[in-house]
């Protein structure tokens, strides 16, 4: 179990929110929904080791995250990350393989396995015919696939997703939801922070709203996600819309 | 293009060796030639080949391997492609401690020694610094290379506008990388093969660290073990060359961008082709350093530039 405990997060001059107490068990879905600024992706980092809590604990199955090896969390805990230097020479399925670092027990680097599963992620992500494209000539939505591609080779029981729609367009948003949808069922534990609510409403069985006041509500997301919650936590008026599966919000003056 | 760099760097490593046993001041015919590296041949002839040319060979062949790959491994530390080894300061160190015995006029051993003195005086700044510095960081370790790198700049000028008129061109020949003192190529060769040995097993995590720091972490890389390793392996690389060439430039630049450029990016055999490369490179222009224009000599860095440039513009130019 990847859990929080007392959490309290902290950038230079600003307490983000501190108290935070959650639990992430397997086959769960979570939305974190929140303005720009309130934290999500510093609790996103957090979760995964990235960032030193500046206040209580995230553990992984009891023990402190920085207690554990990299190498040991990496094998459980994987993260899609929103900026991410784009100096890599290789090929796109060279980037998808180094998903398979945390596995690989050779030293001469990942065996053919590790290719295979690179091949088979990529084609996942629909980019399988950008196999052998060197990964800083794809698009801005290609590469995101390709990141996920290789958070797919990685195989975490953990997903840590920070914005996982940016750049990609309405098919390609769906089809990366319907693979969040289904790693959730093979009991993955997926949580993604969204700008979206009907996609969080669609697809996640809870969600997680980070306040700029530093306040948070958590919990089932068809209690968390009503118009009055999200009028607070976006500081606009919001209209209902018809729309076929799920409450869908549209901003108003 | 992948599979002729590949191929190109294979067949000039050790073409670079023999060329170099082959060439020289003086000229042997070939069936001499062929008898010496036999065991046969004439006294002088075993003396040239064996005695002089050899372990010059080697020497060089060693110092580019090591040059090439502390440039590879610090253009991945510090994700900068302009970074090279003698970014690090320790060429500085070592040219002032050089520059000084030379001044002196002490004997060449003593040169040796100073300039050693003065490589380990500035890695030892530098790694204290580094040592010190609260959660450490790569860049500022570097920069604080680059200032002790300026520091000893500005002392080789002042040494150089000190010294003698005859004085000067043995200094000039001393920066520019000089392998006329390379009589003895165990030293650099032990170097390599733990530099080699350090290195390559860091290779998938090096890939990563491209990346970077975030997301290597996040793939699972310790970063901080990682980059130590590498540092540390640059610097003793960078140490090691300086001290049997002098501070040859641009083997560290051109040749790990060359074999990028020509497709290899993943360090598993970034490594081992950019040593084989820079080895080929510096152990090929010191041969034409001392053999084009015999008995004159030219310092093997300007040499060593002026093949490597043009292969670099070329990659570039064809490289989308």
């Amino acid at each position: 179990m990847l859990a929080a405990a007392n959490l309290k997060l902290a950038v230079p001059g600003r307490v983000l929110f501190e108290g935070l107490d959650l639990a992430l068990p397997p086959g769960e879905s979570w939305a974190l929904l929140g303005p720009n600024g309130a934290g999500k992706t510093s609790l996103l980092h957090a979760l995964g080791g990235l960032r030193l809590p500046d206040g209580g604990a995230v553990t992984l199955d009891g023990a402190p995250l920085a207690a554990l090896g990299r190498r040991a969390v990496a094998q459980r805990v994987g993260v899609l990350l929103q900026d991410e230097t784009e100096s890599f020479w290789g090929s796109t399925l060279e980037y998808a393989m180094l998903g398979g670092l945390a596995h690989a027990t050779g030293l001469l680097g990942p065996g053919a396995g590790a290719e295979a599963a690179a091949r088979a992620a990529l084609a996942e992500l629909d980019l399988g015919e950008r196999a052998a494209q060197p990964y800083r000539t794809l698009s801005g939505g290609e590469r995101q696939r390709a990141r996920l591609a290789q958070l797919v080779v990685q195989s975490p029981q953990w997903w840590l997703l920070d914005e996982p729609l940016a750049h990609l367009d309405l098919g390609h948003q769906l089809a990366v939801m319907e693979l969040f949808a289904r790693l959730a069922r093979d009991g993955r534990t997926v949580i993604m922070a969204l700008h979206e609510p009907l996609w969080a409403a669609r697809y996640c069985g809870h969600a997680l709203l980070l306040y700029d006041s530093g306040r948070i509500r958590h919990g089932p997301a068809q209690e968390v996600l009503t118009q009055g919650h999200l009028e607070a936590l976006y500081g606009c008026r919001l209209a209902p819309a018809a729309a076929s599966t799920a409450p869908l919000f549209v901003p108003i003056r | 293009m992948r599979r002729l760099a590949a191929l190109a760097v294979l067949v000039a490593a050790p073409l670079s060796l023999v060329a170099g046993l082959w060439f020289g001041s003086v000229h042997l015919d070939a069936d001499e030639w062929f008898r010496t590296l036999a065991g046969g041949g004439a006294d002088a002839s075993r003396e040239i080949v064996w005695s002089l040319r050899a372990p010059r060979t080697a020497a060089a062949f060693a110092c580019g391997a090591l040059l090439a790959l502390a440039g590879a491994l610090l253009q991945v530390l510090l994700r900068n492609p302009l970074a090279d080894p003698s970014i690090l300061g320790v060429s500085g160190g070592a040219s002032v401690g050089a520059l000084t015995a030379l001044l002196l006029g002490l004997p060449l051993w003593v040169v040796q020694a100073s300039a050693f003195a003065g490589a380990c005086a500035a890695a030892g700044v530098l790694l204290a610094l580094a040592v010190r510095l609260s959660g450490w960081n790569i860049h500022r370790v570097l920069l604080t290379g680059v200032a002790i790198g300026a520091g000893c700049g500005a002392i080789v000028s002042m040494l150089l506008s000190l010294a003698a008129a005859g004085q000067v061109q043995g200094m000039l020949f001393w920066l520019l990388g000089d392998l006329s003192g390379a009589t003895r190529p165990a030293a650099p060769w032990i170097a390599l093969a733990l530099v080699m040995a350090a290195a390559q097993p860091l290779a998938l995590r090096l890939d990563a660290l491209t990346l970077g720091p975030l997301k290597a972490r996040s793939l699972g890389v310790a970063v901080g073990a990682t980059q130590g390793v590498a540092f540390l392996a640059a610097t003793v690389a960078t140490v090691a060359a300086v001290l049997v060439a002098g501070p040859i430039g641009f083997v560290g630049l051109v040749v790990p961008h060359a074999l990028r450029l020509a497709g290899f990016s993943d360090h598993g055999r970034l490594l081992p082709l950019t040593a084989l490369g820079g080895g080929a490179l510096v152990a090929g222009a010191d041969t034409i350093a001392r053999s084009i224009a015999a008995p004159l000599e030219f310092p093997v860095g300007a040499v060593t530039a002026l093949v490597g440039v043009p292969v670099l513009l070329v990659l570039l130019a064809r490289t989308r």
